[in-house]
């Protein structure tokens, strides 16, 4: 690992760590002893604790990805796997620690509970230690729990629905998450309910060598809607991190879901996650997806259309800076006819960064009048950079409309020079020309999360030309 | 899926040099080998047209300075067809073209690897892939725009494009970009699709019957694959 290259993170404007005392921490290290442990600690119920053993007997033999992005800095034994921040759960905000809530404060979430966001689910290391949900969704029925909670309170639905999407053999970090899982978040609604206000959860990493392996269960059922929101932001350390997620959702006929992540990683963490989603009829998948921050990110949010009329959405935005390798895209599968997909894919990539976009189109042979739409565009900022394009289609029906296009430029002098005579300088020009370019995935983030998206195009951007 | 293999050294097989400053029409009806290499010289061009394939086709090319090579392969076949092709673009302002126009049928399991390797500035690169998929036949293109760091100013672009119209007909696409440097236009586009009912109709109230107006629509979907051919190697290939 180049000491160098964390250097970089210095400016990161989330880069401080509180001093944070766990009071329950596994040691590192990864066995059936710890897997047991962690289950036990939470009190699970059997079922959880055999499929965690069975999950992690499926990690130990599975061997990694072949293609994508050197993975090779990953020490598993190096990581831990569990850690408590804080012994009792705070119901409300003057619950919450103050040096949790400092954390926060930095990161802005009391502002957001001023805006009437919904519940504010942060997570805090591995567990949330603050959760609120409007009392009106309580009441319509709405669940929005962290996931150890949810399967404390909710086991039924848990236990149907956990790791239908995402099999636990589906991928060796997959398998990893099932075997260590912790935290993220549990949403049920029930039918027919439209959960007007996103629901949003901010996540943060904030031990050292510590991996976080959150699990997220979404199921909508017939006819409801929810808008999940979750952003990310991790301080810097020297150690390399590993942040290995799970994000089911299943869209029940006729409902719509959407998930909407923000990423900002520090350059030291490996982000590899697996987000699936499971559409039935006439019901509607939205993936939005931006990609910060990170070492190496290889994210491919995925809709499997298996019932008639469903429908996928995804955007995907990934920003590479030094050091880093972006290798995001989605997945559309469709399994039934009258579905369609819609992908839209934004890379940028500056300072030596590298960006791939890796994407599959799957049309099932019995699948009639089958519509897909892939676009992805790449920028690059500078001679030093990389940009891929890996997609694959596989059409094995015939009654099937399936276009893809890719393009890869850079910034054009014209506009540059344009921008500069009107008196901006040129990072501004630089920096205006990339919101510009990112706009359609901008456009549809929710307002906070927009401002947010443009911060941090500032921050990567600096030093970025000239 | 197959995956790229890297350049292929051939140890027997086919050689074609064009020598510098120099133009060639090759035509081959019937490749009696299944490797050829070819090296077009600096200044030099050469149009390579194929008719025919033999199960197994390697191309291997090299492109000088300001030399240009088009390659065009446009065939039938019922029979299960691989075609490689790698391409590498050498010489400053190289310029090459590779045309494909298939039309498979029956079982016919086709397979076209095509590779670009811009190696030198200035280079231009163009593939046209036309897939017409009949009956049971399956496709699959896979496809490498490769631009290394020193090839600034190159003008790469691919497009594939499958017409499916067997009940059981399939098609893969796997257009990639490696793109190293940012001086640069590369840009790819795919589609896979089946004649559309209102071309078909629009046709067929003109008079034509259905499979007439099915044979002028898959015409008309090759012919960017053909384009630039003369009327007589038009004739010798049969479109």
């Amino acid at each position: 690992m180049a000491k160098s290259d964390l250097k970089i993170g210095s400016r990161y404007e989330y880069g401080f760590h509180d001093k944070l005392r766990p009071v329950y921490a596994i040691p590192p290290g990864l066995s059936a002893r710890v897997v047991e442990e962690i289950s036990a600690v939470k009190n699970e119920p059997g079922w959880m604790r055999q499929l965690r053993l069975k999950a992690l007997e499926l990690f130990k033999t599975a061997a990694l990805p072949t293609w994508g992005a050197d993975l090779g800095g990953i020490n598993f034994d190096g990581i831990c796997y569990y850690l408590k921040p804080s012994a009792r759960r705070a119901e409300t905000w003057d619950d919450v620690p103050a040096r949790i809530k400092n954390t926060f404060t930095k990161l802005g979430i009391p502002q957001a509970e001023a805006k009437l966001l919904a519940g504010v689910g942060a997570q805090y290391d591995s567990e949330a230690v603050y959760h609120n949900l409007k009392a009106e969704w309580q009441h319509q029925g709405v669940i929005f729990l962290d996931m150890d909670e949810g399967l404390r309170r909710h086991p039924e639905i848990v236990k149907q629905y956990f790791g239908t999407v995402v099999p636990l053999k589906d991928n060796k970090f997959a398998s990893l998450n099932s075997a260590v899982w912790s935290g993220g978040s549990f949403v049920y609604v029930p039918q027919g309910v439209h959960v007007t206000i996103p629901l949003q959860a901010y996540f943060r990493l904030n031990a050292r060598n510590m991996g976080q392996f959150e699990r997220t269960l979404i199921v909508a059922e017939e006819g409801s809607f929810v808008h999940y929101v979750e952003g990310c932001t991790a301080p810097v350390y020297a150690v390399d991190s590993l942040h290995c997620a799970v994000v089911e959702i299943i869209a029940k006929p006729y409902a719509r879901v959407r998930y909407t992540t923000i990423q900002n990683w520090s350059n030291n963490v490996y982000n590899l996650v697996t987000k699936r989603a499971v559409a039935y009829e006439g019901s509607v998948v939205e993936w939005v997806d931006g990609n910060f921050g990170s070492k190496v990110t290889m994210k491919y949010p995925c809709v499997v259309m298996k019932e008639r009329g469903a429908r996928a959405d995804v955007l995907s935005l990934a920003f590479a800076g030094p050091g880093q390798h972006q290798d995001a895209g989605a997945k559309a599968i469709h399994l039934a006819s009258d579905t369609s997909s819609n992908i839209v894919s934004k890379s940028v990539s500056r300072g030596g960064g590298r960006t791939s976009y890796r994407g599959l189109i799957k049309v099932a042979p019995q699948a009639m009048n089958i519509r897909s739409k892939v676009r992805c565009d790449a920028l690059l900022l500078d001679g030093d950079s990389r940009s891929d394009t890996y997609p694959t289609m596989q059409i094995d029906s015939n009654d099937v409309s399936m276009e893809h296009e890719a393009t890869v430029s850079k910034v054009g002098e014209e506009q540059l020079f344009y921008l500069r005579s009107r008196g901006l300088t040129e990072a501004e020009a630089a920096a205006l020309i990339v919101a510009g370019f990112i706009e359609p995935v901008a456009k549809e983030l929710p307002m906070e999360f927009a401002l947010e998206l443009n911060r941090l195009i500032e921050l990567e951007m600096e030093g970025s030309v000239g | 899926m197959t995956a790229a293999s890297p350049a292929r050294q051939f140890s027997s097989g086919a050689k074609i040099l064009i020598p510098p400053r120099t133009r060639q029409e090759v035509f081959l009806a019937k490749p009696t080998n299944n490797q050829y290499t070819v090296e077009v010289e600096p200044g030099a061009s050469l149009l390579l047209v194929l008719s025919s394939l033999p199960s197994v086709f390697n191309l291997q090319a090299s492109v000088a300075q300001d030399s240009s090579l088009t390659v065009v392969v446009a065939f039938k076949t019922k029979a299960a067809t691989k075609f490689f092709s790698y391409i590498r673009l050498v010489g400053r302002g190289a310029k090459v073209k590779e045309q494909t126009a298939l039309v498979a049928s029956q079982g016919a399991e086709i397979y076209v690897e095509n590779v670009f390797e811009h190696l030198a500035p200035q280079t231009f690169g163009r593939v046209v892939s036309r897939r017409v998929q009949a009956d049971n036949s399956a496709g699959e293109f896979w496809g490498l725009l490769k631009v290394s760091p020193q090839a600034t100013g190159t003008d790469t672009y691919l497009s594939d494009k499958a017409l499916l119209i067997g009940d059981k007909a399939r098609a893969t696409s796997v257009p990639k970009l490696e793109i190293l440097t940012d001086e640069v236009k590369a840009s790819h586009g795919t589609a896979v699709g089946k004649l559309s009912p209102e071309e078909l109709f629009y046709l067929q109230s003109r008079g034509l019957d259905r499979l007439a107006a099915e044979k002028l629509l898959t015409t008309a979907f090759l012919e960017p694959a053909l384009a630039g051919l003369s009327p007589r190697l038009r004739g010798l290939i049969g479109y």
